[in-house]
C-alpha cells in the first residue's frame, strides 16, 4: 500500500498505521515486549516454502527422537564392568534429544519470520553443533568399552 | 513439453509433508518398543508398559494432527493459517521433550 501523501485536496487519506501495531491488526498495539506468533506479521509466503520448513521441523523432531531412543537402547542393553557406564553413554545421549526436541521447534519459528518478512534465513550452528555431540559421545564409547575390554 | 505446474503445483509438496508426519508417528512408537523394553530389561515392568501406553497415544495424536493438517491444507490449496501450524509443531515439540524426560526417569529410576 502506498503511503504517498495524497496531493489532491491536499489531504492524506492513506491510513497509516501507528509504530509498533501489527499488520492486519490496525486497532491492536503491540507491547514493546510481546512476541507475537509468525502469523502476525508480514506476508505469507509460497506454500511450498511453508510446507519445506514444517518438513524440515519434523526431521530435526525425528533425529531428536532417534536419540532418545538410542539412548534408551544404550542404557537397556550396554553391559560393561564399570559401574555407571552405560548412564555416561544413555544420558548425553537423551539430554541431547531434549535440547533437539525444543530447538526443532524455534529454529521452525525463525524461518517462518524470515520467510513472512523477507529476511535472509537465519545461520543455525545446531547441525555442527549436533555433529561434534554424536562424535564426543561415540568416543567416549569407544574408550569405554576398550577400558572395559582391558579390565575384564 | 507438458506444464508440470499445472499438474501438481506444489509439486507433491502436500503429501511428502504428509508422509513426514507419518514417519515421525512411527518413530514415536519405535522410541515406545525401546523404552518399554529398557524398562523390562530394568525390572521396572510396569513404569516402561505405562511410559509406551503414554507414548503409543502420543503416536495416535500425531498422526491424527498431520491427517488433519493436511485435510486442511487440500481444501485451502496448501494454505494454512500460521497459528494452527504453531500449535500443532509445538505440541509435537513438547512431546519430544516429554519422552526424553521418561527415558531419563526409567534409567535413572533402574
Amino acid at each position: 500500500m502506498s503511503r504517498e501523501p495524497a496531493i489532491l485536496g491536499g489531504v492524506d487519506e492513506t491510513p497509516v498505521r501507528p509504530q509498533g501495531h501489527l499488520p492486519g491488526h490496525p486497532t491492536r498495539g503491540r507491547r514493546p515486549d510481546e512476541r507475537t506468533g509468525p502469523g502476525d506479521e508480514g506476508d505469507e509466503p509460497d506454500p511450498r516454502f511453508t510446507l519445506a520448513n514444517e518438513r524440515t521441523f519434523l526431521a530435526w523432531n525425528r533425529t531428536a527422537l532417534g536419540l532418545v531412543a538410542a539412548g534408551a537402547a544404550a542404557a537397556a542393553f550396554l553391559r560393561s564392568g564399570l559401574s555407571g557406564a552405560r548412564l555416561v553413554v544413555a544420558i548425553p545421549l537423551i539430554v541431547l534429544g531434549a535440547i533437539l526436541g525444543l530447538y526443532s521447534f524455534h529454529h521452525w519459528d525463525a524461518n517462518e519470520r524470515a520467510m513472512r518478512q523477507g529476511d535472509p534465513m537465519p545461520y543455525s550452528g545446531m547441525p555442527r553443533f549436533l555433529a561434534y555431540s554424536v562424535a564426543v559421545v561415540a568416543v567416549i564409547t569407544a574408550i569405554l568399552t576398550v577400558v572395559d575390554l582391558a579390565v575384564t | 513439453m507438458r506444464d508440470y505446474e499445472a499438474i501438481a503445483p506444489d509439486g507433491a509438496a502436500k503429501e511428502r509433508t504428509a508422509l513426514a508426519w507419518g514417519r515421525s508417528a512411527i518413530s514415536m512408537v519405535a522410541i515406545a518398543a525401546s523404552i518399554t523394553k529398557a524398562g523390562v530389561e530394568a525390572g521396572e515392568d510396569a513404569l516402561g508398559i505405562a511410559s509406551a501406553g503414554v507414548l503409543v497415544l502420543v503416536a495416535g495424536v500425531m498422526l491424527l494432527i498431520g491427517e488433519q493438517l493436511s485435510h486442511r491444507r487440500h481444501a485451502t490449496n496448501g494454505s494454512l493459517d500460521p497459528t494452527t501450524t504453531r500449535a500443532a509443531l509445538a505440541l509435537l515439540s513438547i512431546a519430544s521433550v516429554f519422552t526424553a524426560v521418561v527415558a531419563l526417569v526409567i534409567i535413572l529410576a533402574t
